[in-house]
């Protein structure tokens, strides 16, 4: 059994979800729209984790995690891009996360890596990763609410709903949430 | 797996208030905030940092009443989740909410630190399906979840 990897990809895949339905909730043109000056779109945050997710999972146990094919800076420009267009990329870096996570189990765990040329143990590699991860897809889930205001439809346990959630003994796993989340796009 | 304490560790710090890699952590974020500033909020509705703050803390003294078998009850507030803080933007209930959120955080971490890697794949009690680990990764998952969102707050909430 790999606990430790399960957990902590039940933990990623609750992020994963948690954005997708954040993201169903927008249009195209909403993909580009900013916070504040200097702030970054969706789009650009999507882009920079998808980039970072394929460059560090790609070939994730034989070569670098900073790919000489990722340009980081690329991912901050201001793009335009439709919303079939931002799953794609996004699906491709979750693709190399998750395939590469398929085929570690616990005893990989205390292997190393190496990024950016340092070596580090696979399991701070991915704690690394899933922290990157969740910080961005907060920021996501931010910027979605503020462009759909009081059309949002609530992603975790709405305003006032806790009596109710504590009441019904919910299933709170990552699997859990994340399969929640799926069913409400 | 020996080091899987000593990770789980590293991880609830890193996402708290240990130098991190991916950018500020929750404690981090807050650095240097004054009160009229956290309890800002960006429309109806919305969540100020404040309230982030509280609900932070809500959820690892939850994490460590499940940890330690805690009965429910004992967090300083009452209510469960989102704390409405909207009265009294006083300096000292600012720095009361912030030393809560420090004072559950080292209870959580002092838990975590007693436990036998052995107990950490065991779920909380016959219902639970969550495990130790996934819950002790899941906290600090959701306090840099919400780090991400206090620093756009920052950059929205006026000076």
């Amino acid at each position: 059994m790999s606990h430790y990897v399960s957990s902590l990809e039940a933990e990623y895949r609750r992020y994963k979800a948690l954005g997708e339905a954040a993201i169903a909730q927008l249009a195209d043109r909403d993909l580009t729209i900013v916070a504040s000056n200097g702030g970054n779109s969706i789009a650009t945050i999507v882009w920079h984790v998808a980039g970072n997710l394929e460059s560090r999972f790609t070939d994730f146990r034989t070569s670098d995690g900073e790919k000489p094919w990722r340009n980081r800076d690329d991912e901050f420009l201001a793009r335009v891009v439709k919303k079939s267009e931002l799953l794609e990329k996004w699906e491709r870096g979750w693709a190399a996360l998750l395939g590469s996570m398929s085929q570690l189990t616990d005893a990989d765990l205390t292997q190393t890596v190496t990024i950016r040329r340092q070596s580090l143990g696979i399991d701070e590699a991915l704690h690394r990763s899933l922290a990157h991860t969740a910080y961005h897809i907060g920021q996501i889930v931010f910027l979605a609410k503020q462009i759909r205001s009081a059309d949002w439809r609530c992603l975790s346990i709405p305003l006032g709903g806790s009596a109710a959630h504590n009441a019904r003994g919910a299933d709170e796993s990552a699997a859990a949430h994340a399969r929640v989340l799926k069913e409400s796009i | 797996m020996a080091s899987s304490l000593t990770e789980l560790l590293f991880l609830i710090d890193t996402g708290y208030d240990r130098a991190s890699w991916h950018g500020p952590n929750l404690r981090g974020s807050l650095r240097g905030l004054t009160p009229r500033r956290a309890a800002w909020r960006p429309g109806k509705q919305r969540h100020s940092i404040w309230e982030l703050v509280v609900h932070a803390a809500y959820w690892k003294y939850v994490a460590w009443r499940r940890l330690t078998g805690a009965t429910p009850g004992s967090f300083p507030l009452k209510g469960s989740n989102w704390f409405a803080r909207r009265r009294d933007l006083s300096a000292g209930l600012w720095r009361d909410d912030l030393a809560l959120l420090d004072e559950m955080h080292r209870s959580l971490r002092a838990a975590v630190a007693d436990l036998h890697p052995g107990d950490l794949d065991r779920t909380g009690g016959r219902k639970s399906k969550v495990t130790t680990r996934a819950l002790v990764a899941g906290i600090a998952a959701h306090d840099v979840y919400h780090a991400g969102q206090i620093q756009l707050l920052k950059k929205l909430a006026p000076r």
